[in-house]
């Protein structure tokens, strides 16, 4: 309705003009073109611009329709948005609501907790849409406001810089496309110019007669193209510039933020990496000394033919400490007593089992 | 943080965890595999006769010309040591003739022993394990030597029948390859014991002297020979260690390699032991700059080393005289009566387990076998090109 055809050259007819009588002084559209109709937040009954103008100049006064009676100010008329009252009626109490239920996802431990919320701030828009209770849910929010102010503030500031933040990013993409734009088409409008130019250059040149028509035209053809080339080099270098700057200034200005992330907590600094999970080297018997010396090792310290492979002399020189010690405490005599039995029951059957001639069939089951 | 000292690091190798025994549990392991495989030689040797016997008497029978079998006269386990030890001796001479570097040579020889722990030179003939042995170790030791170069160098050798006992092999050592080496442990206690002779040294935790004081002292040690002279100055320690060192890395190279040092010592309590026979005053010098003096651990270290040094002491020369190769003759000349028939033939045994072999011969798989798997490949390899892949194999119903 509200896109039907202008009438009468009248203003564009809005939700709810589309009763043409008045309900409060039964003034007609037919004697009244320009009629608007205009609600009050707080009862929703519909009456014209100059009913309202006629019995609220004067202060808050009773609303005109039989059985309502409740006290209007006239500053708080407006025109509806929606064509259907109850739903206007709807979104301005959804509106108030969440005005002070303002908190964000990211607020909750978890999306179970995040859905509860939501459920609880339903009940309450439920409870105001439908009248039930509604003084108690009115005490309820009221008190809520007053307890938590200062976050509701902070979370509205939130909100209200995202849009910001996202009609800015659409404003700047709207400019980029709008410049695109026009320097496809300067560059358009001085092709044709050179052209042109171009061509008036050779029909003076033909015209003063001097050298052969053919030869003319053919070196004044390559001109022109020369000049094209380097102009649309020239062209492709600044639209390459404007586009790094665009990205310059994105990446000084947030004007490009992704929507619907989720806000991360400090990640601690990862711990260095450690191939060995901890184990370390004690030696029990040395300390490793930087340098140790040896007939040979000199040699594979400054032949260029082992350095240049990345022979490390120094791990050498550790692994062969290591090895000189290593097990040097260690008694097999002792401590392979312990497990002596239970070696001596696995080898025994193996080597029964492959002295018995078992042990070169073992692969038999695999080929028959 | 969990630290590891360097003898917890040894004891995760498999050379300590499946590869160290005591003195009792080696010689039971060696008497029990010389058991079950003599009893696997009179079987085998049985059932050959018996067969042999039935062919005969088809045929018609002549004077029969095998008697019921006598009683087959077996390597006793000594004479299995003796044999074992002589062919690791060639795997040595061998080894040094390609050139090998000492590392390969000591991997082979400690491959065999390792092998014949579980295994009787009477199943297996250490001949044909010795190039296995010395070809597998030069692979895992790192040191490429291409397979048709290496048994161009050994006598009456194919490629094939280096290879054949390999997998046998890999078996008898369990799959563990890695061998841990004295050798690189008296290079590192050599460098040690030539910093503290300029004074550059350190000793271990738990000792407070300093490196001039160590350095003084060891001019004090007493001469490596009763008799010999003292030395007198660091210059002159520097040269008597590298005396020392050239005489353990003999040992090492040799008896430490022929004994069975590498079962029943860690590679550290070898080089020492082998210092320990070089140059005895020197070795405890080492000792005491590694271990501070009352502790349980140094006397026990000491018999230990002790016991070890006389091990190898006691090792088997490197050059073998006369009687001792007579006696080796006579062993292999008893060996050829006792062997286990049915394994003369490695490189038939490995051919007809592998997949794919063809033409198998008496030892192998019946041909019809071969013949049947053959035709099923081809079909699979046919069916497989059709557009739609073979066909679903059958559920078993």
């Amino acid at each position: 309705m509200s896109r039907a055809p202008v009438r009468n050259g009248a203003a564009p007819r809005r939700p709810g003009d589309e009763d043409d009588i008045c309900p409060v002084c039964k003034s007609s559209r037919y004697l009244n073109p320009s009629m608007r109709f205009l609600v009050n937040p707080e009862c929703y009954h519909k009456m014209c611009e100059s009913c309202v103008d006629r019995i609220f100049s004067h202060g808050p006064a009773p609303c005109p329709v039989a059985g309502c009676a409740r006290t209007l100010r006239k500053a708080r008329f407006r025109r509806q948005t929606f064509e259907d009252l109850h739903i206007e009626r709807e979104v301005d109490i959804r509106r108030r609501v969440a005005g002070v239920f303002n908190k964000r996802e990211e607020e909750f431990e978890s999306l179970r907790d995040w859905n509860n919320y939501l459920e609880e701030v339903e009940n309450l828009t439920w409870n105001l849409l439908q009248g039930v209770e509604v003084k108690e849910t009115e005490k309820k929010l009221d008190a809520y406001r007053r307890q938590n102010e200062a976050e509701i503030k902070q979370n509205a500031a939130l909100e209200s810089q995202e849009i910001a933040d996202s009609e800015a990013q659409f404003a700047a993409q709207k400019e980029q496309a709008r410049l695109r734009r026009e320097a496809a088409r300067n560059e358009e409008l001085d092709e044709r110019r050179e052209k042109e130019e171009g061509r008036r250059e050779i029909i003076d040149m033909m015209a003063k007669g001097d050298g052969d028509a053919d030869a003319i035209a053919r070196e004044s053809q390559k001109v022109i193209l020369k000049k094209s080339t380097a102009r649309r080099t020239a062209a492709e270098k600044s639209r390459q510039q404007a586009a790094a700057k665009v990205d310059n200034g994105a990446a000084a200005a947030p004007l490009f933020s992704i929507q619907g992330l989720k806000r991360i907590p400090q990640s601690v600094p990862e711990k260095e990496y450690d191939p060995f999970g901890g184990y370390a080297i004690k030696p029990a018997y040395y300390y490793l000394r930087d340098h140790y010396e040896h007939s040979w090792l000199d040699n594979a310290r400054s032949d260029a033919q082992i350095t240049a492979g990345g022979y490390d002399v120094g791990e050498y020189c550790a692994r062969a400490i290591m090895e000189a010690s290593g097990g040097l405490g260690v008694f097999i005599e002792d401590e392979i007593e312990g497990r002596e039995k239970r070696v001596e029951k696995e080898v025994g059957t193996a080597s029964a089992a492959i002295a018995s001639g078992g042990g070169g069939e073992g692969v038999d089951g695999d080929v028959l | 943080m969990a630290q590891m000292t360097e003898d917890d690091i040894y004891r995760t190798s498999t050379q300590y965890r499946l590869w160290s025994f005591t003195r009792e549990t080696l010689a039971s392991l060696r008497s029990s595999t010389n058991a079950s495989a003599a009893d696997g030689v009179r079987a085998a040797i049985q059932s050959q006769h018996t067969a042999a016997a039935s062919n005969t008497e088809i045929e018609g029978g002549n004077d029969n010309p095998f008697d019921a079998p006598k009683e087959v006269d077996c390597l006793t386990v000594e004479e299995e040591q003796k044999l074992v030890g002589f062919y690791c001796l060639k795997a040595m001479q061998f080894a040094d003739f390609c050139e090998f570097p000492t590392n390969v040579k000591a991997t082979a020889v400690q491959y065999l022993k390792r092998f014949y722990l579980s295994n009787s030179p009477m199943t297996y003939h250490p001949k044909e394990m010795m190039a296995a042995a010395l070809f597998l170790s030069t692979k895992t030791e790192n040191h490429y030597t291409s397979l048709g170069k290496f048994a161009a160098k050994l006598p009456k050798t194919t490629p094939e029948s280096v290879v054949a006992p390999e997998f046998l092999l890999t078996q008898g050592l369990r799959f563990t390859f890695d061998v841990r080496h004295p050798h690189r442990g008296l290079e590192g206690g050599i460098m040690e014991l030539l910093g503290l002779a300029q004074g550059k040294g350190h000793p271990g935790p738990g000792i407070k002297k300093s490196a001039s004081q160590l350095e003084k002292e060891m001019v004090d040690i007493q001469p490596a020979k009763e008799g010999g002279k003292k030395s007198r100055s660091a210059e002159e320690v520097v040269r008597r260690i590298q005396v020392a060192h050239g005489k353990a890395k003999e040992i090492g190279k040799s008896s430490a390699l022929l004994t069975d040092a590498y079962f029943l010592y860690t590679p550290s309590q070898i080089w020492l032991s082998s210092l320990f026979l070089a140059d005895e005053p020197l070795a405890r010098f080492y000792i005491d700059t590694k271990i501070p003096t009352p502790s349980t651990l140094k006397p026990k270290l000491i018999t230990t080393l002790q016991s070890c040094a006389e091990l190898l002491r006691s090792s088997a020369s490197a050059n073998p005289e006369e009687a001792e190769k007579k006696a080796l003759t006579k062993i292999d000349k008893k060996l050829f009566k006792c062997r286990n028939p049915e394994k003369v033939d490695l490189v038939g045994i490995n051919k007809a387990q592998k997949r794919d072999s063809e033409g198998t011969g008496e030892n192998g798989l019946d041909e019809k076998v071969v013949k049947k798997r053959k035709l099923e490949r081809e079909k699979s390899e046919r069916e497989a090109e059709d557009i739609f892949g073979p066909t679903l194999a059958k559920e078993p119903n």
